[in-house]
């Protein structure tokens, strides 16, 4: 009898634990309230995808910093966050009925070598973006920096945190344009416009 | 086998080490920035004031930028622009900032510059090469750090940073007019700044 009752508190436990969860599923996420309602194309070229900062002396100790294809892989998950609906697309003839047109460009800025190989160097990556409306009007204009530091490394882990240093550099970098993408009073004004 | 492993291992080492050598020591002072309405040359048009400082001295492009950049065929100038208006926005392309009058450049450094520079006439940093030594590969991407940015100056705010503008290597420097495009967000009008130094 007694281990009967504990079986009906158990589930019954069990049920109010999963309404909670199932409830709090259903909430909408705290982001996702804060999201500028607009309708937005992120335009990546093949081009800026390509991009590679080139630094050093070619032959002698040039390395190559494959920022576009991390920029590529980061930007679009990271922007959905700020916008109702984001779509990805190659070229900016191509935005469909999006609302904004989002364009990245980077500008050249590399890395900064150190003495020693168990010394820290750093990695600045400068993005400029332009945000236009249907027409064609700039309504946003703003240049954000990212950076990261590590460890140049010796001939054994140098590969590996090179990799490293353009991942943290260009997560860095894609956390600053969010920020200032969702915190753009301008683009939360157009947002609030009355759909034409 | 293993004694060229180890041969090739510190050779790359030493070349890595060698590498890095010459910037470690490098390191580039922020320039000092004051009050927009402090400097000599500004101009203040519907609310907004755009003060420029040309850093004419050798001693310091030397202290902030490592180099003698007049040698070279340019001139480092700090531009100062703050949006004072109460309530207008202005969009500030860093690009379209151009000389009012192209000039001929004389001197050693003038093919070198002449071959880098923007429609507006002045240097564009991304087409100035380095010569490829790790010191003159500092000096490049201070003067890329340094370089003023674009962006969106809504009531109140400042931008600053530096353009660098093509001048003769040799004599004395001729007056520079620059001119500093605004596109008021609202309005999309175009407000043109002058400034001569």
């Amino acid at each position: 009898m007694l281990y009967r009752h504990c079986g009906y508190a158990l589930v019954a436990a069990a049920g109010v634990l999963l309404s909670s969860a199932v409830s709090h599923a259903q909430e909408p996420a705290p982001a996702a309230s804060k999201k500028i309602p607009l309708t937005a194309a992120l335009v990546l070229t093949p081009e800026f995808c390509a991009t590679v900062n080139k630094v050093g002396k070619k032959m002698i100790n040039q390395e190559k910093f494959a920022v576009g294809k991390e920029a590529c892989k980061q930007l679009e998950p990271a922007l959905a966050a700020v916008f109702t609906s984001l779509a990805r697309v190659e070229d900016s003839a191509n935005t469909g009925d999006a609302q904004v047109v989002l364009e990245p460009k980077f500008d050249d800025v590399g890395a900064t070598q150190k003495a020693f190989a168990f010394s820290n160097r750093e990695l600045v990556l400068v993005l400029e973006w332009t945000v236009r409306d249907k027409s064609g009007k700039v309504l946003w204009l703003e240049t954000v920096e990212g950076s990261a530091k590590r460890h140049i490394g010796n001939t054994f882990t140098h590969g590996s945190n090179l990799k490293h240093i353009i991942e943290d550099a260009v997560q860095n970098l894609t956390e600053q344009s969010v920020e200032k993408m969702a915190s753009a009073p301008q683009l939360r004004r157009f947002g609030a416009l009355p759909v034409k | 086998m293993r004694k060229i492993v180890v041969l090739k291992t510190t050779k790359l080492l030493c070349a890595l080490w060698l590498a890095g050598l010459g910037v470690a020591s490098t390191h580039f002072p922020d320039y000092p920035v004051q009050p927009v309405r402090e400097y000599r040359f500004k101009v203040e048009q519907h609310g907004v004031i755009i003060a420029a400082e040309p850093v004419d001295e050798t001693q310091a492009q030397k202290e902030y930028f490592r180099a003698d950049l007049r040698a070279r065929g340019y001139l480092p100038v700090l531009l100062i622009i703050e949006n004072a208006s109460g309530s207008e926005e202005y969009l500030f392309d860093s690009s379209a900032v151009g000389l009012a009058e192209g000039f001929e450049i004389e001197g050693k450094g003038a093919r070198k510059t002449a071959n880098a520079k923007t429609s507006g006439g002045i240097i564009d940093l991304t087409l100035l090469k380095a010569d490829g030594s790790i010191h003159d590969v500092a000096v490049r991407e201070n003067l890329i750090k340094k370089h003023i940015r674009s962006s969106t100056l809504g009531p109140g705010a400042i931008v600053h940073g530096f353009v660098y503008v093509p001048v003769a290597t040799e004599g004395a420097r001729a007056e520079v007019h620059l001119q500093v495009p605004l596109t008021n967000a609202k309005s999309g009008e175009i407000e043109v700044f002058n400034i001569s130094f």
